[in-house]
């Protein structure tokens, strides 16, 4: 035992516990850096924020800390629950990273012994002074997950783990505990296919928070895990907003600037190559049939990616050197070429045709690297607009419009990224080194091949 | 992405005087806010007094940047952002921001300024405007005219210090800070000194 246990440190235990019970709206908890003992309370409590004075932190602490411990230790002897809470709320704000005195929590809220709305509150000052403590986060879940169990909507706890997690990420730069809270509340509480429209929230509103965060990583991942989201299999619901027509947004500016042409021997139209003339609306091969799918999924996914690479240019030549950037660049393109090469594998074996053609007319362009996997089978259905039965000749029009489309965007996507490097190459030191290394990725780990 | 502070400073003889301070403090928890605006200013006040008129410099301190511009006429401006913030929008708002100051307040009474005499409440608007350098309005013409390679650059506030000088010194005798903010810079020091995961 202590040969001297702090006196004070119960009365500023039982001073603190009680600001929580008295102020239902307290945002935060700190230290403050008061050396002296000035023979006033040390407990602050001051517009919703609760301070403590630097000087008895140690004592409170080690007396907290070694009164729990006595208790753990002696577990039949019956310790007063509301005094080890009280311990527990001292002891966790000053130090959260012991995961012994969480589960001395848990043990509290199984014997109903605390509420679980409570329990978030306290979680939450407690991440206001330690925004990156995984075993806080880690306890929100488990008491999210008890909560849902016991019937509360998924939905109305949702919105309190978002905003709990990003003003974490908000105080802590690449926060990873905190954004993968996030990625966990949508999985548990939100899934793509039940809540497309929560998803597409998060698209927009993660947006404007990455383009003032531009070098943290993890948020950053947080949007990929959204737009893999958005278009993956449990996507399909996403309501279609914002741009009336898909097409005009990217897609087409996207082929008009790279001037692509159309791919040879693979089409019974043989409409003129394209001309780059931008007072004239832009003819493409196709161009007209292309317009017919311009409501189709496949199109509205090929925009969300291709909104995310024009947003990723902007910033990376606005704010240049910085490397989380040219690494989301890199998640973006191989997400653009894997669902492409994805895609293609639906047509080819949607069309139910003659697979071979097909693939030898491909194994000289961009987008030679597919196979026909057993995943693919699984997205015919979603290709073929939910009808995964026969195959009718309208139908196979339709995949060849949209084979064409997948192939001029892969080949001016090529063009495009050899533009974009070249364009990064002058300036900053650090640019053009990250520029220089993600131009040997694209020839090398992509096998991007430019067409001339 | 985030700009701290926005100050305006006359750069004595012997010393500077702030003329015109401007803080946004709400990402920082309460109660340090007093003590980091302190801090600030009195890192504003060193580094003005230690840059040599005509110039401009950019500190980076831990995740800090402290950009600075003395202009010939001893009138300072010094703008406290994150490290993500670009230098030259930075030195672009400075510019600016001194241009329209010198233009309002005739330079006789910079000497003599101070805080309370001074009525200048663009500065607020300026720091709130350039918070997101995207929406910051069209400033192409003085990023044209502004020189990069005329910024000078610093790894540490040390750099900028004079031979011998060491800022722990500085703060100590820093009739500016309070006696929290010095206990407050020493924490902050010794929590910085080793690597901590949480």
């Amino acid at each position: 035992m202590q040969e001297d246990p702090f006196p004070a440190a119960e009365r500023i235990l039982s001073d603190i516990e009680s600001v929580f019970i008295k102020d239902p709206e307290l945002k935060e908890f700190d230290i403050l850096p008061i050396t002296l003992n000035q023979n006033k309370s040390p407990v602050h409590h001051v517009e919703n924020c609760l301070g403590l004075e630097l000087w008895c932190v140690r004592h409170v602490y080690s007396y907290a800390y070694h009164r729990l411990f006595d208790m753990r230790q002696q577990k039949n002897r019956r310790a007063d629950p509301e005094v080890q809470s009280r311990l527990l709320i001292g002891a966790l704000l000053l130090n959260p990273d012991v995961q012994t005195f969480w589960n001395m929590r848990r043990e509290l809220v199984q014997a109903c012994r605390l509420d679980c709305h409570t329990e978030l509150r306290f979680t939450s000052i407690v991440l206001s002074r330690k925004p990156k403590c995984s075993e806080a986060f880690s306890y929100r879940k488990w008491i999210v997950t008890k909560l849902v169990t016991g019937g509360e909507k998924g939905q109305s706890l949702l919105n309190r783990e978002l905003n709990v997690a990003k003003t974490a990420a908000n105080r802590y730069a690449n926060n990873y505990h905190a954004w993968q809270h996030c990625i966990w509340s949508l999985v548990h509480l939100a899934p793509c296919d039940m809540y497309p429209e929560i998803h597409l929230e998060e698209w927009t509103a993660t947006r404007i928070w990455v383009t003032m965060h531009i070098s943290d990583h993890s948020g950053w991942q947080y949007r990929q895990y959204i737009l893999q989201q958005l278009c993956g299999p449990l996507g399909s619901k996403i309501p279609h907003t914002h741009e009336e027509n898909y097409l005009y947004r990217y897609i087409q500016p996207l082929l008009h600037s790279s001037n692509v042409t159309q791919k040879p021997s693979d089409s019974d139209s043989q409409l003129p190559s394209a001309k780059g003339d931008p007072d004239q609306p832009f003819q493409y091969p196709f161009a007209e049939d292309i317009k017919k799918c311009s409501n189709m999924r496949i199109v509205q996914c090929l925009n969300f990616v291709l909104s995310e690479i024009d947003l990723s240019t902007d910033l990376i030549t606005r704010y240049p050197g910085h490397e989380a950037l040219w690494y989301h660049r890199r998640f973006l393109l191989s997400f653009l070429k894997s669902f492409i090469d994805q895609n293609n594998c639906i047509i080819i074996s949607g069309e139910n045709s003659d697979c071979r053609k097909h693939k030898n007319t491909f194994s000289s362009t961009a987008l030679n690297n597919y196979d026909l996997s057993a995943e693919c089978v699984s997205f015919q259905s979603r290709a073929s607009g939910g009808s995964s039965g026969e195959v009718t000749s309208s139908d196979i029009h339709v995949f060849e419009i949209i084979r064409e489309m997948l192939y001029l965007v892969a080949q001016a996507m090529s063009k495009h990224e050899k533009c974009f490097v070249s364009s990064c190459v002058a300036g900053d030191e650090n640019q053009q080194r990250f520029c220089s290394q993600y131009n040997t990725w694209l020839t090398q780990v992509l096998r991007l091949s430019v067409p001339t | 992405m985030k700009l701290y502070a926005l100050n305006i400073l006359y750069k004595g003889p012997n010393n500077a005087v702030w003329l015109k301070c401007s803080y946004d403090l709400t990402s920082f928890n309460y109660f340090q806010r007093g003590s980091v605006q302190e801090f600030m200013a009195f890192v504003s006040k060193t580094i003005v007094e230690r840059t040599h008129a005509p110039a401009r410099q950019s500190v980076k301190e831990g995740e800090y940047m402290c950009h600075v511009y003395v202009r010939a006429d001893s009138l300072g401006g010094v703008l406290i952002s994150d490290y993500e913030y670009p230098p030259r929008v930075a030195h672009t708002l400075i510019t600016k921001v001194l241009d329209e100051f010198a233009t309002k307040i005739p330079a006789s009474s910079w000497p003599s300024g101070s805080e309370s005499s001074i009525d200048f409440p663009q500065l607020n608007v300026y720091l709130a405007k350039y918070q997101n350098p995207r929406e910051a309005d069209a400033m192409t013409k003085i990023q044209d005219e502004l020189d990069e390679t005329k910024i000078i650059l610093h790894n540490t506030i040390e750099a900028v210090l004079e031979r011998g000088e060491k800022l722990d010194d500085l703060v100590a005798k820093s009739e500016g800070l309070s006696v929290q903010s010095k206990a407050f810079y020493k924490t902050a020091r010794k929590t910085n000194s080793c690597c901590t995961f949480g």
